[in-house]
């Protein structure tokens, strides 16, 4: 891999955790959500990201390979009064939690940062080829 | 002095390589079952490795050259590294990749002043002393 390829490279996986945060961020709204316009809960989502590979040991770029639903029951609260109560007076809340989503987006954080820390020094490392050719 | 540049030049070729090895580690950070990848040698094993064995050019014509092999030619193995598992099955460590980064930035840059030091020693001599 050649120095100018980690900043594709670093490029792409920033990408896709920026899209992870932007997830996160639709989870943390829709935390006290009780219909996403189906008449069900919200029900959070996750990112997983995949490798897009020249060769077996080569990669090329990090991209997001799917967005899927978390499927998991969400919390019942006793609210006989809510207009989305059932005949037993529970209402059923979307499946986020803050605290999950919480550490989910700092991880997420840590690798953007991660990888920005790669681009300069990459940068660097460009700037030593420069300095070599000013004589 | 041909020799001291070949070998800062193959220095940091592989500093170079070694930098993008470690970005698509961190790069992967995040993808369930990954693992980091480094080379399987230092770079002193690896300038001392002979270069592969290669059918070499025919010279046809007096202008032709026979391609000899250069630095450029070795191949570095490159061999995946067992480390923590987090629960998506991840063995990357970004802490690892960022001391590793913070060498690579290192070493590279003490390859390139030592080569520029090296031309400018060439330069001196051309110039007789003066």
């Amino acid at each position: 891999m050649r120095i100018r390829d980690i900043f594709g490279l670093s490029g792409s996986a920033m990408k896709a955790q920026s899209t992870r945060m932007r997830v996160i961020a639709e989870n943390v709204a829709n935390t006290e959500t009780v219909d996403d316009g189906t008449g069900a809960p919200y029900q959070r989502k996750l990112t997983v990201l995949q490798a897009k590979l020249a060769n077996r040991a080569d990669l090329r770029s990090v991209q997001v390979g799917r967005i899927v639903t978390d499927r998991t029951a969400g919390i019942k609260k006793h609210e006989p009064g809510h207009p989305k109560a059932d005949e037993n007076g529970y209402v059923s809340y979307s499946n986020v939690n803050p605290i999950v989503e919480m550490s989910d987006l700092r991880d997420a954080d840590r690798s953007y940062r991660a990888n920005i820390q790669v681009v300069d020094t990459a940068k660097r490392l460009f700037r030593n080829a420069i300095e070599l050719m000013k004589g | 002095m041909g020799n001291t540049s070949r070998l800062l030049e193959g220095a940091m070729r592989w500093w170079s390589a070694r930098g993008g090895l470690t970005a698509s580690n961190v790069a992967r950070a995040d993808i369930p079952g990954e693992r980091s990848r480094d080379f399987a040698q230092t770079l002193a094993e690896h300038v001392q490795k002979p270069l592969p064995p290669r059918l070499s050019m025919a010279s046809t014509a007096p202008g032709h050259r026979s391609g000899r092999l250069g630095e450029a030619d070795r191949v570095a193995k490159v061999v995946e590294e067992r480390g923590t598992s987090v629960i998506s099955g991840n063995e990357i460590s970004i802490e690892d990749e960022m001391m590793k980064l913070a060498d690579i930035s290192a070493q590279h840059q003490l390859a390139a002043t030592t080569y520029k030091k090296n031309v400018s020693l060439l330069r001196l001599a051309l110039r007789g002393g003066r």
